[in-house]
């Protein structure tokens, strides 16, 4: 019968178990992977069944590895997903979240558009390090999206977002995140970008500043292909800070709905 | 003339531009976005644009932060 090892599809007798596999192909493999969830004891094996083979501590080739990173995926999502171009307006609170979150399950091409440098306050809540001070935000996080996933497409644009030029930045995504701050620049984008891809999903934020309770965080379509992510009323003011806790709940809230969409499913 | 305004029927003057219905919702265009009948306007079509019976508007509005 066939299966796939470490994503290759291998023919293998049978009645064939789990660890005769490893005993046939990996016989130090210590986590064992089926269907995108680890087995201890031996089982049975299935046509079509997905079978990761893992040694801990052992570095893999290049060649294997974005079949082990991606092992424990829900099986399919993925080969959809490795695809896919997803937009980053704005690469601090919410977009370099959403950035290490795309890149960690392997979207395939991310296009992140930032102008703004790496300073020490923004590092209570963004995807940066001390050492990355100073840095344009879209260099550093290139850099750092690489280290975590070496096969994801980065395009980085150390540019300001204007209407003239949302068609050049964002023309070929399939799905859009705005990550703005400003109100006033997220409603910029949405409408730029909406009139002039009306048929293209884009995935906003408001609201989502101190640390209110984590449960009023919601995500909602708001109009026809536009899906809003917040509480619709805690803005980044003074006496109400930016937090990590709060901010990456609605950018993992903005991912999971991207992938959803990916997906061809609906966000809310 | 009424409209739907976010799910709910509203009254309206007729031939009201979506600018000066703005201003009567006390809201600031710059921090909204509008979709009238399925359609996303810019900001430019807002003084243009003149409503008519049963023109269906969501109205979304944004805070900062991010």
């Amino acid at each position: 019968m066939k299966i796939f090892l470490n994503e290759r599809e291998i023919s293998v007798a049978p009645d064939t178990t789990l660890h005769q596999l490893r005993r046939q192909q990996k016989t130090d493999a210590d986590l064992l992977i089926v269907n995108g969830f680890p087995r201890k004891e031996d089982t049975p094996l299935c046509a079509g069944d997905r079978v990761v083979l893992i040694k801990r501590g052992e570095q893999p080739s290049a060649a294997e590895l974005e079949a082990l990173m991606m092992s424990r995926h829900t099986p399919g999502v993925h080969a959809k997903i490795r695809k896919s171009v997803v937009g980053i307006a704005g690469a601090g609170g919410l977009g370099s979240n959403i950035a290490v979150a795309l890149a960690r399950i392997g979207v395939g091409r991310l296009i992140i558009v930032d102008f703004d440098l790496v300073e020490p306050s923004n590092l209570n809540r963004q995807q940066y390090f001390i050492d990355q001070i100073g840095q344009p935000k879209v260099a550093a996080l290139r850099d750092n999206l690489h280290r975590i996933n070496p096969l994801v497409d980065v395009q980085a644009s150390c540019a300001r977002v204007t209407p003239e030029n949302i068609a050049e930045l964002f023309g070929g995504v399939d799905v859009l995140t705005e990550a703005f701050d400003a109100a006033a620049e997220k409603t910029m984008l949405i409408s730029g970008f909406l009139s002039r891809f009306p048929e293209t999903p884009l995935v906003a934020a408001s609201g989502l500043a101190g640390y209110g309770p984590s449960n009023t965080i919601v995500t909602e379509q708001v109009a026809r292909h536009l899906y809003i992510v917040g509480d619709g009323c805690s803005a980044a003011q003074p006496g109400q800070g930016l937090m990590a806790p709060r901010v990456g709940i609605a950018a993992h809230h903005q991912a999971n709905a991207v992938l959803r969409l990916l997906l061809g499913e609906e966000p809310a | 003339m009424q409209l739907q305004i976010n799910g709910e029927a509203v009254q309206a003057e007729d031939r009201i531009d979506v600018g000066r219905l703005l201003s009567r919702l006390e809201l600031n265009p710059q921090l909204v976005v509008v979709e009238l009948n399925r359609r996303i306007l810019t900001p430019e079509d807002f003084s243009e644009t003149a409503l008519t019976q049963g023109d269906v508007l969501e109205i979304v509005q944004f805070v900062g932060g991010g």
